[in-house]
């Protein structure tokens, strides 16, 4: 039932000319690669890479057949792809179409007790012309077979040095390739449905809308492993280094389990090593408390109200529907909430959530456009927070109604958490902020500190929040914090800003205000501070895209395995401290980069934030004497 | 009135001729509004038209007028202006507008022309990033000016290319 069972060479009988596609791109240098390319094709149709001794278990096998994967031959889906991708829609139809038809059949039998179908014209053409009713249908099922069984012969994929490539399509052909150093993300779903079988969705997501490469489906037990092979590749790490760290992952993660009687075995051996941990409770309260269920409540009372105390009955018919759906779509997300996880990898940011239906999902560094950590009203006297983020990629639902999980969730960071939570996750994204003050301050702080605030005369502009509406130039990132009633901080990285605009209407014109509004893809977030005084915010600009540029040049996250600076974060992450999890091991060189310069490595040793503020001593002295009066 | 919001600098102007391209789209635009509006009172009335059915067609007419002005004002403020690192863009001039693209940053440089600019000589130039919001474009470019910009930014962007 897995691939790895069949052999890892693309059977000759294939239409397509395996030999023409070339294993490097033939010209051009879309994508840098490290000077020593560590990862040698392997001959094809050689053997697999022999093993260093490992740990014994399902990681080692998984790892062995990922690597049958990983050779650049060109290698077919889990069977059961045909079935998930849509043939279950023909089960379901023929499932109808019997049952529909089941007291027919009985009445066939036993025609006494069934006469009532002597009027029914089209049951009785079905039973004149049984023959030929039988013949068709059988007919279309084995047409239908063998076009499932088509699609799933030419859908194929593979995986070289440098891309994940797709090709599939019967009558139109359509070829797909993700080179990995644009590699977005790599999401592994497993619907229920799928589960029940063995096999997975995994998706290579890439920038843009619908670009993402998806092979769907393959089988579970080697879809964790073939995603570290994957990464490995894209992170320019070593053979050795790779090596080595499969050998940790067996040690003590012992691959994926398979056991359906619980549903979260999938993350079981994940759960442990999370940053941080989301009691039950919380997830429930603040899921009450975040307005989706309250609003849903109203509804529903509003319903009943109307219903027994107005008598108005036919109201049921019109809200009812609504309600359910609202409770639903409610129900949905505290289900993926429920089993949340959030980790640290040498590959950049694991999450994982879901409890029937799950997706574990690795973010490499800086593939995160912008940050967003925001506080509800209502969560306000629990201290929780909530941190969403952008990313360049989408994933898409199939249209089997199996893949909505990984969109609904896709731009929640932590669906909930305290300010230690926060901090950690924030120093997952941005380790140079990882024990900074300044996201202390960002949150919860107000004038006089290290942000630049809106002056006093924005206060028409910002009623309650003058005083907090700022923001900050970090080496790192920006940091723009906003809202005394509805707080929020958003934070940009550098070195992903796209673009910057600055604006200024016709009545910030009047008041001599500013906006300054940092662009990045997608449209979850749209980071900006408004009401700034129009110096401080042509300040912002001009500083911003000097060191912008200066980011963009030192950012070395297209292949990042030379910076491990992750590490740094966990020694101090709650989760090391509870002691849920161990430490972290020092860093290793990868051996080839030992001679090369040592590359700056990102904010290593938090380096104290340099701060940056227009011409000014701290604190801000226009909240002693506002330039207004002078 | 205070002063506004400004960066200094030597900054490119478009062609004014862009100014004439968008004064004729946006009467063209104000006209057939007019006349929409006006056909059915004319007919509605047999041709007897009362005074106040003029009033859609005059309303059409001032703000046809005022658009072209508009238009005018607008293109002065329209301009480009490249710097080592980015190149910024400036528009409007009440609503100010302005942008800067780092050259890595530039995924794709369309150039476009309409049927009124093809009149005039002048193109558009529109640049991409993977951002949507950044919507940067730059109209009213005389003659090859455009294509040289283009080829100018692209090779310039090739060299300084940036991931995401």
């Amino acid at each position: 039932m897995t691939d790895g069972t069949r052999p890892p060479q693309a059977p000759p009988d294939q239409p397509l000319p395996d030999r023409a596609w070339p294993q490097q791109p033939p010209t051009g240098q879309p994508w840098p690669r490290p000077a020593e390319q560590p990862w040698p094709q392997p001959v094809a149709q050689g053997p697999p890479r022999s093993l260093a001794p490992q740990p014994t278990g399902d990681g080692r096998d998984a790892r062995a057949k990922a690597i049958q994967l990983v050779d650049g031959e060109w290698h077919r889906l889990h069977p059961a792809t045909p079935l998930l991708r849509g043939g279950l829609a023909l089960i379901i139809f023929l499932g109808i179409v019997v049952s529909t038809f089941r007291d027919r059949l009985i009445g066939m039998f036993v025609p006494e007790a069934w006469s009532e179908f002597e009027q029914d014209p089209f049951g009785d053409f079905v039973l004149d012309q049984l023959l030929w009713v039988a013949l068709g249908t059988v007919g279309a099922v084995l047409v239908g077979i063998l076009v499932f069984w088509l699609s799933w012969r030419v859908h194929r994929f593979r995986i070289t040095g440098d891309a994940v490539e797709v090709e599939q399509g019967i009558l139109v052909k359509r070829h797909r390739r993700a080179p990995l150093a644009r590699i977005q993300a790599i999401n592994i779903q497993k619907p229920w449905f799928a589960r029940l079988l063995g096999a997975c969705k995994f998706e290579v997501q890439q920038a843009g809308n619908d670009a993402n490469v998806d092979l769907n489906y393959l089988s579970s037990s080697v879809a964790d492993a073939l995603r570290y092979e994957v990464m490995d590749r894209a992170s320019g790490r070593s053979a050795a280094e790779a090596q080595r760290m499969a050998g940790e992952r067996a040690g003590h993660a012992g691959g994926v389990v398979d056991d359906l009687l619980r549903p979260d075995a999938e993350i079981a051996h994940l759960a442990p090593s999370s940053l941080v941990r989301i009691p039950v409770g919380r997830i429930v309260a603040s899921s009450l408390l975040d307005g989706w269920i309250v609003w849903a409540l109203v509804y529903a009372i509003g319903t009943v109200v109307l219903i027994v105390g107005l008598q108005q009955f036919w109201a049921v018919f019109a809200l009812l529907p609504g309600a359910i759906a609202f409770f639903a779509a409610g129900m949905r997300s505290l289900g993926s909430k429920l089993r949340y996880s959030i980790a640290a990898t040498p590959d950049g940011i694991r999450l994982a959530y879901g409890l029937a239906s799950t997706t574990t999902e690795i973010l490499p560094p800086g593939r995160i456009f912008a940050l967003q950590v925001k506080q509800p009203l209502l969560w306000r006297p629990f201290g929780w927070w909530q941190v969403t983020f952008t990313r360049a990629g989408r994933s898409k639902p199939d249209g089997s109604g199996q893949g909505g999980q990984a969109s609904q969730m896709a731009s929640y960071l932590l669906p909930v958490g305290d300010l230690r939570d926060v901090r950690t996750v924030i120093g997952l994204v941005l380790p140079e902020l990882a024990h900074s003050p300044l996201v202390d301050a960002g949150l919860l702080g107000q004038a006089p500190d290290a942000f630049v605030v809106s002056p006093p005369r924005a206060r028409v502009f910002r009623w309650f929040s003058v005083r907090r509406n700022g923001f900050y130039v970090h080496d790192a990132a920006f940091l723009l914090r906003a809202g005394r009633i509805w707080r929020s901080l958003q934070l940009v990285p550098q070195a992903r800003v796209q673009s910057v605009a600055l604006q200024q209407g016709p009545i910030y014109g009047l008041a001599r205000l500013g906006r300054v509004q940092f662009h990045v893809p997608d449209t979850v977030l749209s980071p900006g501070i408004g009401a700034i005084d129009q110096g401080d915010a042509r300040l912002l600009f001009d500083h911003a895209m000097r060191t912008v540029k200066a980011a963009i040049d030192r950012d070395g996250s297209e292949s990042w395995a030379a910076s491990l600076s992750r590490n740094a974060v966990l020694e101090t992450a709650p989760a090391v401290q509870d002691g849920l999890m161990p430490p972290p091991a020092p860093p290793v060189a990868a051996p080839w980069r030992q001679g090369e310069p040592q590359q700056q490595p990102l904010g290593r040793h938090a380096a104290p934030p340099r701060p940056w503020a227009p011409q000014r001593q701290q604190p801000d002295p226009r909240w002693q004497r506002p330039r207004d009066e002078r | 009135m205070a002063e506004r919001l400004d960066v200094a600098g030597a900054w490119q102007r478009v062609s004014m001729r862009y100014a004439a391209v968008e004064s004729i789209g946006s009467v063209i635009g104000w006209l057939l509004v007019g006349v929409g509006a006006t056909v059915p009172l004319w007919f509605l009335h047999d041709g007897d038209m009362p005074m106040w059915a003029w009033l859609p067609l005059a309303a059409a007419v001032v703000l046809a007028i005022v658009s072209v002005v508009w238009s005018f004002l607008r293109t002065r403020t329209i301009g480009y202006l490249q710097r080592d690192d980015d190149l910024l863009v400036r528009r409007g001039m009440l609503f100010r507008r302005f942008v800067a693209v780092p050259y890595g940053r530039m995924q794709i440089v369309d150039i476009t022309q309409g049927p009124i600019e093809r009149m005039f000589g002048l193109k558009s130039l529109k640049f991409v990033t993977a951002a949507a919001s950044s919507a940067i474009t730059i109209p009213g470019m005389p003659g090859s000016t455009a294509e040289e910009l283009r080829d100018h930014l692209v090779a310039v962007s090739e060299s300084r290319r940036a991931g995401l």
